[in-house]
């Protein structure tokens, strides 16, 4: 393999943007210590129509787990297990009630090919729209949407739909097997649409429990700064992707460590690299891929043949100095006045959304790229 | 302030963002207020001199129009500008799309402003987590004269320019985005079409 090959795989391994699922089709899956896939698992099996609800901070492996976990229950042979990235086909900032059961429904619709052709039809006129009338140049034809009046207990969802997918899911445990769906992406939904998730936990999460389906719900990263109370009574279990803090050695951090090692070999990413990788990563794991990708570039620029420290430094300055473009003044004497005595966030909790500023379990730490930026600076 | 890293070359740039192996791929060019349409356009010619087909340029007005660039490309590298008009809430609505906007075998370089850079570091959570530090201020286009970068190229290859006109011809030297711009930098871009 020739140099210019060992890089391009050695970066197409760490990069950050690829699809979680690809990474583990390649082999790549580290199970963590405290494996959230594996409580999703174990509480699922207990109870197959458990609503559970998984926050976590950005980059911090979610999807990884929710795709593993839906891996792990498909094994199982009596679950049948579903991934959906709501995010990925919808556009959330239109996110209503009805969503959730409407895309569970389509995603057991397609894998039941012997449905009841009323069930067939009604959920995909409800999921893919339908013409207004059967004459495509009669104009002005109006959708009437039938006799039924919404549900009290969920208003934005036409009874026959909720009916529907328990039909479905009724099909799946005659066959032995317990329906769950695992829906990611809601986590992205900005301040301004947390209402609608409120309405989607209180009507779709409610209608799918009923409906005899299991569900796995990825939540808003708000939710880490305190999760609404309201929203997080409508489920069974909350689970919390930790903050893996890499300050102190042990389990957490050896994870992170296999993780990288299953990526990239000695001769490409040397062990006191590799650890310093991790170290600045602060133990978000897509940070961690990053800033090895960054690395690698700079090495392959270089004309090395392996990632020195120098190159790991350079890729922690890029990575940091991102970090620093858009934050006030009054930001920055936050930041400094946390590395300085841990003090207080002061209100801004928008330094933690933002990556800024790490929430790990007891304590808040400015990034460690930042950091180091910010040392730099002072040094100087 | 920190003094932000220092700037690169455009053509290094353009290299990296050639390089890039992954199949989702992301890079901010960071330029100064009002170069970003010439930048945009220096970058996808650069890259399509060293690759033909490699690259295009997209205008872009709304979030919309970038969804549809990143859904629609036929080329590997999309070159998106036109970001200056976004406010908060376009860099919001873009996140809450990350997925939509995630391509399936492309490479996706924003050309921003810092101001631009940082409402999408502040309302863009997701997006910044992908893009992981991957930005980079563009040098101001002083670029070396060409004797200038024929003297790094050099440097980088460790020989002179006859010993690497050997080594192309004996095709005993790996093909890489260097050695086609210093072969074209010596007159000698017909050795590209014979490897």
């Amino acid at each position: 393999m020739t140099r210019r090959d060992r890089f391009r795989q050695y970066m197409s391994h760490v990069d950050p943007a690829t699809n979680p699922l690809t990474a583990i089709e390649k082999g790549f899956y580290v199970d963590p210590p405290s494996s959230v896939a594996r409580q999703i698992v174990g509480r699922t099996e207990i109870e197959p129509i458990a609503r559970q609800l998984l926050v976590g901070s950005i980059g911090s492996g979610k999807t990884t787990q929710l795709l593993w976990a839906s891996r792990m229950l498909n094994e199982k042979g009596d679950i049948a297990a579903f991934y959906v990235d709501v995010s990925a086909s919808m556009d959330l900032t239109r996110l209503d009630a009805g969503w959730l059961v409407a895309a569970a429904s389509k995603a057991l619709l397609d894998d039941q090919p012997n449905a009841d052709v009323g069930v067939r039809n009604r959920i995909t006129v409800w999921c893919n729209g339908h013409r207004t009338s059967t004459w495509k140049a009669e104009p002005d034809s109006k959708w009437v949407p039938g006799i039924l009046s919404p549900n009290i207990r969920w208003p934005g969802i036409y009874q026959i739909h909720v009916d529907d997918l328990k039909a479905l899911a009724n099909m799946y445990r005659k066959e032995d097997q317990d329906p769950v769906l695992l829906f990611d992406g809601l986590d992205r939904l900005s301040a301004e649409h947390l209402d609608r998730f409120t309405k989607l936990v209180e009507q779709d999460v409610t209608a799918l429990h009923d409906s005899g389906v299991g569900v796995v719900l990825v939540g808003p990263v708000r939710s880490l700064e305190g999760f609404s109370r309201v929203d997080a009574d409508h489920f069974d279990f909350v689970h919390q992707q930790a903050q893996i803090d890499v300050r102190t050695a042990g389990p957490e951090r050896e994870f992170l460590e296999k993780v990288l090692r299953q990526r990239a070999g000695e001769d490409i990413l040397p062990l006191s690299e590799l650890r310093l990788l991790v170290e600045y990563s602060g133990g978000i794991l897509r940070d961690m891929m990053a800033l090895a990708k960054l690395a690698g570039e700079e090495a392959y620029l270089d004309g090395a043949d392996s990632i020195s420290e120098e190159h790991v430094r350079r890729a922690v300055d890029r990575f940091g100095g991102a970090l620093l473009i858009g934050l006030l003044p009054g930001q920055i004497r936050v930041l400094r006045a946390l590395m300085a005595s841990g003090d207080s966030l002061l209100g801004e909790h928008a330094l933690v959304a933002t990556r800024r500023v790490l929430a790990y379990r007891d304590e808040y730490v400015v990034h460690p790229a930042l950091r180091y930026l910010l040392e730099r600076e002072e040094n100087l | 302030m920190v003094p932000p890293p220092a700037g690169i070359p455009l053509e290094e740039f353009a290299v990296r963002l050639l390089e890039a192996p992954g199949a989702n791929a992301w890079y901010v060019a960071l330029v100064p207020p009002g170069d970003e349409v010439a930048a945009a356009r220096a970058l996808v010619e650069e890259a399509n001199a060293i690759e033909p087909d490699f690259a295009i340029q997209a205008s872009l007005v709304s979030p919309e129009d970038f969804i549809a660039a990143a859904r629609g490309a036929p080329y590997r590298l999309i070159v998106a500008e036109g970001f200056d008009s976004f406010d908060a809430s376009a860099w919001a609505t873009l996140d809450v799309a990350r997925s939509r906007l995630m391509r399936e075998d492309g490479v996706t370089a924003l050309v921003l402003t810092p101001t631009a850079f940082g409402l999408l570091q502040n309302n863009a959570p997701n997006l910044a987590s992908v893009i992981g530090g991957a930005a980079f201020e563009l040098a101001p286009p002083t670029a070396p004269s060409s004797e200038e970068r024929l003297e790094q190229l050099r440097v980088w290859g460790g020989m002179s320019d006859d010993e690497f006109i050997a080594r192309v011809e004996a095709g005993s030297i790996e093909p890489d985005p260097f050695v086609a711009e210093w072969l074209v930098l010596l007159g000698r871009g017909d050795l590209l079409e014979q490897r």
